[in-house]
């Protein structure tokens, strides 16, 4: 080998090098941001009536461990636990919630109705959406409803789901978290 | 009962404090969060557990607050009697 390909070779291992320790502090600048990014991401999937107590108890969680690399590998178990909270607390899946489309699923977002409005729809039976036929075997689709008042909040959720490929959509759960308003 | 339950269990009658934070038990437990909090959840939904925050305002602590978990009395009681079913089986064979 000459001494041109040694010298090019050794500009090479120079740039690699000074590139590896600026990509190094790069990663280490942006991993805060990343990891509350994450964070944020996993509490927009928890239970709704969970997100502000988890928004608070996962910071302090990961405000408790020590290493960038470990808060991460914690947050993004949190993005994990929320697809087992959901399911464990029985209520929508968020991110199918807040994705209408082509989805069968439907979310109706109710705006400018009084309380009494709302109280009546929390006790009515919404029309299912037209579910897909004879695929898939279960369709879910939902309405759901929240509207803010000063000082409280009304959250209407209700879901049906097709137990048989020809049978009509069937009222699975409806729940009301009325927060304060009819305490 | 999972072992992961039970190790979470464990984790909270063992401490003397009564009481602990999520990522206590996760340090004591070995337990990652995404298996975790499902865990603290479901225990806490069956009234085998209790959670409240820390004393103290984030703004005065500088921090956010921790919730801290704690065995109820019937969390105990079904505890116990989960790890008295189990403790028999340990050391005997599988087909025993």
């Amino acid at each position: 080998m000459g001494v041109v390909e040694w010298i090019v070779l050794a500009i090479l291992g120079l740039l690699a090098a000074s590139l590896r320790k600026l990509l190094t502090d790069e990663l280490k600048a942006w991993l805060p941001s990343l990891i509350e990014m994450i964070l944020l991401f996993a509490v927009k999937k928890a239970p709704v009536s969970l997100r502000d107590r988890y928004a608070e108890e996962w910071r302090a969680h990961l405000n408790e461990i020590p290493g960038e690399l470990t808060k991460l590998s914690a947050a993004l178990g949190f993005v994990c636990a929320t697809r087992k909270m959901n399911a464990a607390i029985g209520q929508l899946d968020t991110e199918s919630a807040e994705a209408p489309g082509d989805d069968p699923l439907t979310v109706t977002i109710v705006r400018s109705l009084t309380l009494d409005d709302l109280k009546a729809l929390a006790n009515s039976r919404v029309e299912p959406p037209r579910c897909p036929d004879p695929w898939p075997p279960l369709c879910n689709s939902a309405s759901d409803g929240k509207h803010e008042v000063p000082g409280a909040a009304l959250y209407i959720s209700t879901r049906y789901g097709v137990h048989t490929f020809q049978g009509p959509c069937t009222l699975c759960r409806q729940w009301v978290d009325t927060g304060e308003i009819f305490d | 009962m999972s072992a992961q339950t039970l190790k979470v269990l464990g984790a909270l009658l063992s401490d003397p404090s009564d009481e602990l934070s999520g990522a206590e038990v996760a340090r004591v437990t070995k337990l990652a969060s995404g298996t975790l909090y499902p865990i603290l959840l479901r225990l806490e939904q069956a009234g085998w557990l209790t959670s409240a925050w820390e004393k103290g305002n984030p703004h005065e602590l500088g921090r956010p607050r921790r919730r801290f978990y704690r065995v109820t009395a019937v969390g105990a009681k079904r505890a116990k009697e989960a790890f008295e079913e189990l403790t028999p089986m340990l050391g005997r064979p599988a087909w025993a």
